[in-house]
């Protein structure tokens, strides 16, 4: 990351996240509980957020199955477009700490920032082409009207160049954010760097 | 487990994981999602994310989770539903209420939002909790984590109850977007 983006409260700095209740003791988790938590993420055995998901460790183990698939499989949707949606996603749910991490992702991938910078500033008129505002607009109309989406919204996505397998990835973003935003808002809160 | 064989929209083969099966996979059975049809055959390109998608439903829902009865989460997810709203899903976890024999008030109010009027304490507490992560995500608070402690829940009861009302909000959204694959395909 080159260069620190702060508007309106969100941030592509990497924050930390602190759970609200107890988490589980790395020292006497199960041998299930290590092993989910080794194919969740990288870091899950040292973040208070796998820890506390680790309560239920085959919920854990679907759950990351599921987030895995759908932001890391190859093919479909570019990932840095992935990315950009669950980062619209997390700035219409408030979250600042899914933001960060996703802001972060988008940067790495398409190495530029100019979207995320929309984004945080107003998301409903982000993004730098008519491919990238298709996107975001579905992310936003599927996080907060899912009942609203029809075949007019897919045909939107069509008219952008946007094949089928990329509009399910991009249905497959957006919903899993719904999950993740939820979870993260809801289990503790981010944690700053301080000054 | 069941596997199978379909074939996609170009008529190319494709071999279905050994997990999925057509007869209990929700979506695609609520939506009449059907092989050949371009929504089920562009779904099924993502065979894992199908799988873990139901692996998850059966886990937060159908199995066993200590201190949770089945019909209480059946009820979380009923209220999310109707909040969303989502009405296939709405209408599979009434049936499922019912096929529960819960009693049909209960489920009337919860199906229309209206949890003010439940009797139980403990109920209303966790369908409380429910109503604020679905309809104002950013409103949750420590505070309602331990209010729900109080009210006698451990940490791994509030863990799945969180992932129950997450996954929902997840699975109502996979449902809007098949739904829409699904009438976009029938038109075009």
């Amino acid at each position: 990351m080159n260069e620190v983006i702060r508007i309106k409260g969100f941030t592509n700095e990497t924050l930390d996240w602190k759970a609200w209740l107890d988490v589980v003791n790395i020292d006497g988790a199960t041998p299930e509980q290590i092993e989910i938590l080794e194919e969740s993420h990288p870091k899950a055995k040292v973040s208070d957020y796998y820890l506390f998901l680790a309560h239920q460790p085959e919920i854990l183990r679907q759950r990351s199955a599921a987030f895995n698939a759908i932001m890391y499989a190859p093919g479909g949707m570019p990932r840095a477009e992935r990315e950009l949606s669950t980062a619209v996603v997390s700035r219409i749910n408030g979250c600042v700490y899914c933001a960060s991490v996703h802001a972060q992702r988008f940067e790495q991938l398409a190495k530029r920032t100019d979207a995320i910078k929309q984004v945080f500033e107003e998301p409903r008129t982000a993004g730098t082409t008519a491919r990238e505002k298709a996107i975001v607009q579905f992310s936003i109309e599927l996080t907060e009207r899912p009942d609203n989406i029809s075949a007019q919204s897919i045909q939107a996505l069509k008219d952008v160049g946007l094949s089928e397998a990329e509009i399910l990835d991009l249905i497959h973003s957006v919903a899993i954010f719904a999950w993740a935003n939820r979870l993260m808002l809801n289990l503790g809160e981010p944690v700053f760097p301080s000054a | 487990m069941v596997t199978g064989t379909t074939f996609n929209h170009e008529g190319r083969c494709m071999t279905t994981p050994p997990f999925y099966a057509a007869q209990t996979d929700t979506l695609d059975r609520i939506l009449g999602l059907k092989p050949g049809s371009l929504a089920f055959d562009t779904r099924h390109q993502r065979a894992k994310v199908v799988d873990a998608t139901q692996a998850s439903e059966d886990l937060l829902l159908g199995a066993p989770i200590e201190g949770l009865p089945s019909s209480e989460r059946l009820l979380v997810a009923l209220l999310a539903c109707a909040l969303t709203p989502s009405s296939e899903l709405r209408e599979e976890y009434v049936q499922r209420l019912h096929a529960m024999n819960v009693p049909a008030p209960i489920i009337e109010s919860v199906s229309q939002g209206k949890i003010d009027q439940l009797q139980d304490a403990r109920l209303k507490q966790i369908l409380s909790f429910t109503h604020t992560l679905i309809t104002d995500p950013i409103k949750a608070d420590k505070q309602a984590l331990l209010t729900l402690k109080a009210s006698g829940l451990t940490t791994p009861q509030i863990t799945a109850l969180a992932q129950l009302i997450a996954f929902v909000s997840y699975q109502v959204r996979v449902s809007a977007g098949l739904k829409a694959l699904k009438a976009y395909g029938a038109q075009s």
